[in-house]
């Protein structure tokens, strides 16, 4: 991706109400982009054509939605296999998913739930991590969700996190926006937060902007421009990892897409900061 | 492959609970739980739900009113258990709800399954997968009877019992009765058309579509051999013209090059 930064470079979610301004864009290109295979399997027609333009001009990584890798049901395998067709397909290297859970008694739900922190479940997950890496091929790239209750824990996240990466050996998607709002609306401080993680595993990050909708309470919405704080943790979480691709990521009250560019530029030279001091 | 029973029982019984209380909205007593802070997840999965169904059916969420409507999406988000991973095609599964529950029928809107079914279809043939077709060259009228036609593959043939393809129009009535509607993918576009067609016209073009390498005329002829005949009205200068408008719209694509 960006050779001469040294850095595997800044992408942007691609959603169905930017995509012909994505694959037309000029300059202040991603390096690549990030969609949810769920969202355009099996698509044809003129969805079919914009994704097939889209592959064209960018790099692929994927974002899943449904595997409900903490869920109690039996892991869905036809969803897998023809999960792992769109992968190849598309040559994605990168496939993560979130650590929650989003099906339940054989009813998807289609939001993410928030797996109780308990070591019964990072055993439960990490048998399941193993078996899809098998059935993908590909290692799995687990993001740390935003939750809004912790529900029956018996450790905390960090704990848990890391027991199922330690467990598994699977990766993190380090969403940035998310540690910053479970630090708010559980009152604990993001810096101590982030460095009781297993930062080596570290192979992609996420960065959002969310809503505040109550005093003590903010949403993840990726409705919204990032905001300083979360810039400011990113900055400060950046020279404890490896350099790894970064992801814009905006689903809802899309602006213009020169305000993207400019938010990916910022974390471009935020990145060019602290990744170039380790690399050159 | 195999997975074994880790997880506990206790673990997994109140992972189902908060499940089940985000499609139910029953009110629940979980372990560890901030105060205040479940029903957000109540209020955000009912969002999506909302929103992928809304937007799937527009019309009938109009026709039916913001109160009938969030009703019925939430019994069917509560009753049935989607099973699709891909939330797009999860909107399908309210139509299946619809016939399950005859819910239509509790509600006295016998027109609903229709209603749904043509506004489900014209997303399916919207994102079916792309299928070819072989080389083909415009066809001329004198051919259109006997020729082997080249159709455009990305289609549905629909038999409805409501006239619902009508609901926008101001003299709508919900009779029950025959109505066919063809619904293509326009090949540049990627556009959908919806074309109404008489009963026999609909026959004729589903024998068509349905029997490999057949041309219209073989087709009318084996339908003659089922028992079924054309109607007074239609002779052949009817079958050509019903055949050239098809052909205009680029449901035909032409005869075979
Ligand atoms: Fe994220």
């Amino acid at each position: 991706m960006d050779k001469e930064l040294h850095i595997p470079g800044i992408g942007l979610g691609f959603r169905r109400e930017m995509a012909e301004d994505m694959i037309a864009l000029t300059s202040g290109k991603p390096d690549f982009i990030e969609l949810a295979p769920e969202n355009w399997m099996g698509m044809g027609g003129y969805w079919g054509k914009i994704l097939r333009r889209a592959t064209e001009a960018y790099p692929v990584i994927c974002h899943g939605l449904s595997l409900s890798i903490g869920s109690p049901d039996e892991l869905d395998m036809n969803f897998l296999r023809s999960l792992k067709s769109f992968l190849d397909e598309h040559d994605v290297q990168l496939y993560s998913e979130h650590l929650s859970y989003s099906k339940c008694d054989n009813a998807h739900l289609y939001d993410l739930l928030p797996i109780p922190f308990r070591e019964d479940a990072v055993k439960h997950i990490a048998e399941r991590i193993e078996v899809v890496q098998d059935v993908l091929e590909r290692a799995m790239v687990l993001e740390n969700v935003s939750y809004y209750t912790p529900v029956a824990a018996e450790m905390d996240e960090a704990t848990f996190i890391s027991s199922i990466v330690n467990e598994s050996g699977c990766k993190l998607l380090l969403d940035i926006n998310n540690v910053y709002v479970n630090a708010f609306n559980h009152q604990y401080d993001p810096k101590t937060f982030l460095s009781s993680l297993p930062l080596a595993s570290v192979a992609y990050i996420h960065m959002a902007g969310h809503e505040q909708v109550a005093p003590d309470l903010i949403i993840d919405t990726h409705g919204q421009d990032v905001i300083e704080p979360v810039y400011e943790l990113f900055s400060w979480a950046l020279p404890k990892l490896n350099p790894v691709p970064v992801l814009l990521e905006r689903d809802f009250n899309i602006p213009e897409m020169s305000v993207l560019v400019g938010e990916m530029n910022n974390l471009r030279n935020l990145a060019h900061k602290a990744w170039s001091k380790q690399t050159c | 492959m195999e997975q074994t029973d880790v997880l506990k029982q206790n673990t997994s019984s109140i992972q189902g609970a908060l499940a089940r209380y985000c499609r139910e909205g029953a009110a629940i007593d979980l372990p560890g739980i901030t105060p205040g802070r479940l029903e957000h997840y109540r209020r955000l999965v009912l969002n999506v739900v909302h929103g992928i169904l809304s937007e799937a059916y527009p019309i009938a969420a109009r026709c039916l009113g913001s109160s009938k409507w969030g009703e019925l999406v939430e019994q069917f988000f509560a009753n049935h258990k989607c099973h699709n991973p891909q939330v797009w095609l999860m909107a399908r599964e309210l139509l299946d709800f619809i016939e399950e529950t005859a819910y239509h029928e509790a509600k006295g809107l016998p027109f609903l399954p229709d209603l749904l079914l043509m506004e489900w279809t014209e997303i399916e043939v919207h994102s079916m997968p792309d299928n070819t077709t072989p080389p083909s060259t415009p066809c001329p009228d004198s051919q259109l009877l006997s020729t082997h036609l080249v159709f455009n593959p990305h289609y549905k043939l629909l038999h409805l019992s409501y006239p619902v393809h009508r609901i926008h129009l101001d003299d709508f009535e919900p009779k029950p009765g025959n109505f066919f509607l063809l619904v293509f993918r326009e090949e540049k576009s990627g556009k959908v058309q919806f074309v109404s067609l008489s009963p026999y016209f609909a026959t004729l073009l589903d024998t068509v579509l349905q029997s490999e390498g057949i041309d219209v005329l073989g087709a009318k002829n084996a339908l003659v051999e089922a028992g079924i005949h054309a109607p007074k009205s239609i002779h052949e200068p009817q079958l050509v013209y019903f055949l050239k408008s098809l052909q205009d719209k680029q449901f035909i694509f032409g005869k075979v090059a």
